[in-house]
C-alpha cells in the first residue's frame, strides 16, 4: 500500500514535474535542472550531500522515463537524451521495476542485536531459549555470536525487558518469494526469475531505491500526437482522487483520453464465466479452485508454487477480457489500462491487445500538471459501466463474493481469502501445495480460494493513493450505488 | 473547538493529502481529539506560490503548508 513519507512525496513531486514539463513542450530542454531545483545549493541535503541527492533524483527521473538503471551505458547521458528517446519509441520499457543501485543504503545482514534495554538478568531466558546457543552473557549483557545465530527470534519473545530487537533488512523482508538477493558489496538486486511483480519491495524501502519504469512519458506522447488513446480503469480506481468515480471519468477525457470503460463491467463477466467454471471443476471431483484475476499471484504459481498450477482459473483476467473488446471494436486503438498494480505491467506486457500501462499516481501527476482538478470536473458516465459484483473486485473477499453471487442461490460452495502476499501467506500455499486435495491444509477448507497479492485487494496496490480502508470504503460505496 | 480542513483537491490529493487522511483516521491522539477534521474540496493555497507547497491544511482558516501528521499536531 502507499504510505506517506518524504520517499513517496519525492517520487510524486517529480512525477509532477515531468508531466509539467512535457506539456510546456520543455521535457528535453528542461528536464536536467530539475533535480537541480529539488536539490538546491542553499538547501539541507536528505543523503550525504546534494551532489549525491542530485545524482540519486537523476536516477529516478530516469526511471519515471521508463529506463532502469541498469541500462546506463554512459554516465555522461542526459536526462534530456533519454527523455528524447522515451518520446520516440513506440512501445512500452520494460514491465520490471528497477534497483537504484547508489541509492540503495547496502543494508546489513538481517540480525538480532541486544540494545541497552538488557540488564544482564540472573535468569537469561533468552540464553536457554536459544536453539543455537548464540548467546552468552558476557560483562553483565547478552551477547549474540551472529555466525551461529539463525535469527529465528526466540530471545526476542523470552526476553522480559523486550531488550532484543530483530534489525531487518526492509526489502528482503517484505518479498514473499525471497527475490532479493545481494551483490559482493552488499547492494540489492532483484532476482528476475524469482520476481513476482508484487511491488512490495517499492513501497518497503525506506530509501526508496526500488522504482517501477514510468510509462507515463509514452501514454503523454500518443495523446499528443492526437492517437485515439482509450482508457481502462481498474474497479480499484472507484476509490481514488476523493470524488465518485463519473468525476474520474470526465477527469481523463479532460486530459485527452478519447474514451473511458470501466474495467469492473468485465470483472462481473469473469464472476459470471469463473462461478461456471468452478462448478464444472466442483462436479468433476475437483478438490477447489483458486482465482486468476492477481497477475501477482498467477506469477507466483507459475514460478514458486507450480504443484497449483491445475487449481488455478483458466478465466482471463478483467484486464485481459475488456482489452480485447476494445481492441475488437477498434484494431488502432491505443489501449492504456490505469491501476494500482506493478503486475499489471508484466501482464500487460505479454498481452497485444495492451499498448500502456498507467498507474493512479502517474494519472494524478498528469492531473496536476495540466490543472485538473477532479473534484471539480463535471461527472459523466463511463462508456462502459461496471456492475455492483465488479465493482466489488478490488476489495479482499469481493471476487470470492461475486463468483458466489453468480452461482445463485441454489449452490453454496466455501469460500476463503488469503489476504496479501507475505512470506507467512506464501509459506501456507506450500503447505496447499504439498497435498492439495487436503482440505485440512487450505484456509478454511475452501472450495474457492481467492488470492489477493495486496493486503486488502486491489484498493491497497503499491502505486494507488491513500489507505486501503478509506479506499475500500469509497469502493463499497459506489459499488452499491449501481446496484 | 479547532477547526481542521485537509484539502482533497488534486493536487493536495497527489501530493500527500490522500495518505494524510487514513493517517489521521488511525491515529489515536492527543491533540487532535479537540478539533473537528474535515475534508475540503480544493482551499485554492495550490495556485499560489507564496503559501509554499501542497499538501495544505487549513487550521481556523490559517493554512499550513507541506503538512504532515506532525505539523498539524504542532498547529494545535
Amino acid at each position: 500500500m502507499a504510505k506517506t513519507n518524504n520517499a513517496v512525496r519525492i517520487r510524486r513531486k517529480l512525477m509532477v514535474e515531468i508531466a509539467r514539463l512535457f506539456r510546456n513542450g520543455r521535457l528535453c530542454e528542461d528536464i536536467d535542472r530539475l533535480p537541480l531545483q529539488m536539490a538546491p545549493r542553499e538547501g539541507d541535503s536528505v543523503r550525504c550531500c546534494i551532489y549525491k541527492d542530485r545524482a540519486v533524483l537523476k536516477y529516478r527521473a530516469m526511471s519515471l522515463l521508463g529506463f532502469g538503471l541498469e541500462e546506463e551505458t554512459d554516465e555522461l547521458t542526459t536526462l534530456g537524451q533519454y527523455a528524447a528517446e522515451a518520446q520516440a519509441r513506440r512501445h512500452a520499457p520494460s514491465a520490471d521495476p528497477s534497483v537504484l543501485d547508489i541509492a540503495c543504503a547496502s543494508c546489513t545482514k538481517e540480525s538480532h542485536l541486544v540494545t541497552d534495554a538488557c540488564r544482564g538478568c540472573v535468569a537469561r531466558p533468552c540464553t536457554t531459549a536459544c536453539p543455537k546457543g548464540a548467546i552468552q552473557v558476557i560483562n553483565g549483557r547478552a551477547v549474540i555470536d551472529q555466525e551461529r545465530c539463525v535469527n529465528c527470534g526466540l530471545c526476542v519473545k523470552e526476553c522480559a525487558f523486550h531488550a532484543i530487537i530483530y534489525r531487518p533488512v526492509p526489502c528482503e523482508e517484505a518479498c514473499p518469494v525471497d527475490a532479493m538477493e545481494k551483490d559482493s558489496r552488499g547492494r540489492v538486486r532483484i532476482d528476475r526469475d524469482k520476481c513476482i511483480a508484487c511491488g512490495r519491495c517499492l513501497t518497503a524501502c525506506p530509501f526508496s531505491a526500488v522504482m517501477d519504469r514510468s510509462q507515463m512519458v509514452d501514454v503523454l506522447s500518443s495523446l499528443e500526437r492526437g492517437e485515439k488513446v482509450v482508457a481502462a480503469v481498474a474497479p480499484a480506481g472507484i476509490g481514488q482522487f476523493s470524488a465518485p468515480f463519473e468525476q474520474l471519468v470526465s477527469a481523463c477525457r479532460v486530459l485527452g483520453f478519447h474514451e473511458v470503460h470501466e474495467v469492473a463491467a468485465t470483472a462481473d463477466l469473469v464472476a459470471r464465466r469463473e462461478s461456471a467454471e468452478l462448478a464444472e471443476r466442483l462436479d468433476a471431483g475437483a478438490a477447489f479452485m483458486t482465482s486468476s484475476c492477481c497477475p501477482a499471484w498467477t506469477e507466483s504459481v507459475r514460478r514458486h508454487l507450480p504443484g497449483l498450477g491445475p487449481y488455478v482459473s483458466e478465466t482471463p483476467t478483467p484486464m485481459a477480457l475488456s482489452a480485447e473488446q476494445l481492441r475488437h471494436r477498434d484494431p488502432s486503438a491505443r489501449i492504456v489500462f490505469l491501476g494500482p498494480c506493478l503486475a499489471k505491467k508484466r501482464e500487460a506486457a505479454a498481452d497485444p491487445n495492451i499498448d500502456y500501462v498507467l498507474t493512479f499516481e502517474e494519472l494524478g501527476a498528469m492531473f496536476v500538471a495540466a490543472d485538473i482538478d477532479v473534484q471539480e470536473c463535471t461527472p459523466i458516465q463511463a462508456d462502459t459501466v461496471g456492475g455492483a459484483c465488479g465493482r466489488g473486485f478490488p476489495v479482499s473477499g469481493g471476487v470470492g463474493a461475486a463468483v458466489q453471487a453468480a452461482l445463485g442461490s441454489t449452490r453454496e460452495v466455501s469460500t476463503a481469502v488469503v489476504d496479501g502476499l507475505t512470506r507467512e501467506t506464501v509459506k501456507e500455499l506450500r503447505r496447499v501445495e504439498k497435498s492439495p486435495e487436503d482440505p485440512a491444509r487450505r484456509p478454511e477448507g475452501a472450495q474457492f480460494l481467492e488470492v489477493m497479492g495486496c493486503a486488502g485487494g486491489c484498493v491497497g496496490g503499491p502505486l494507488a493513493y491513500g489507505a486501503p480502508k478509506s479506499a475500500a470504503r469509497a469502493v463499497k460505496k459506489q459499488a452499491v450505488s449501481v446496484g | 473547538m479547532k477547526e481542521v480542513k485537509i484539502c482533497t483537491g488534486t493536487t493536495c490529493y497527489v501530493l500527500g493529502a490522500a495518505e494524510l487522511l487514513g493517517e489521521l483516521e488511525s491515529v489515536p491522539d492527543t491533540g487532535l481529539l479537540n478539533a473537528r477534521i474535515t475534508g475540503a474540496t480544493c482551499l485554492g493555497y495550490c495556485k499560489s506560490r507564496e503559501y509554499g507547497e501542497a499538501p495544505f491544511v487549513e487550521i481556523n482558516g490559517e493554512p499550513v503548508s507541506g503538512a504532515t501528521l506532525e505539523k498539524i499536531e504542532e498547529a494545535l
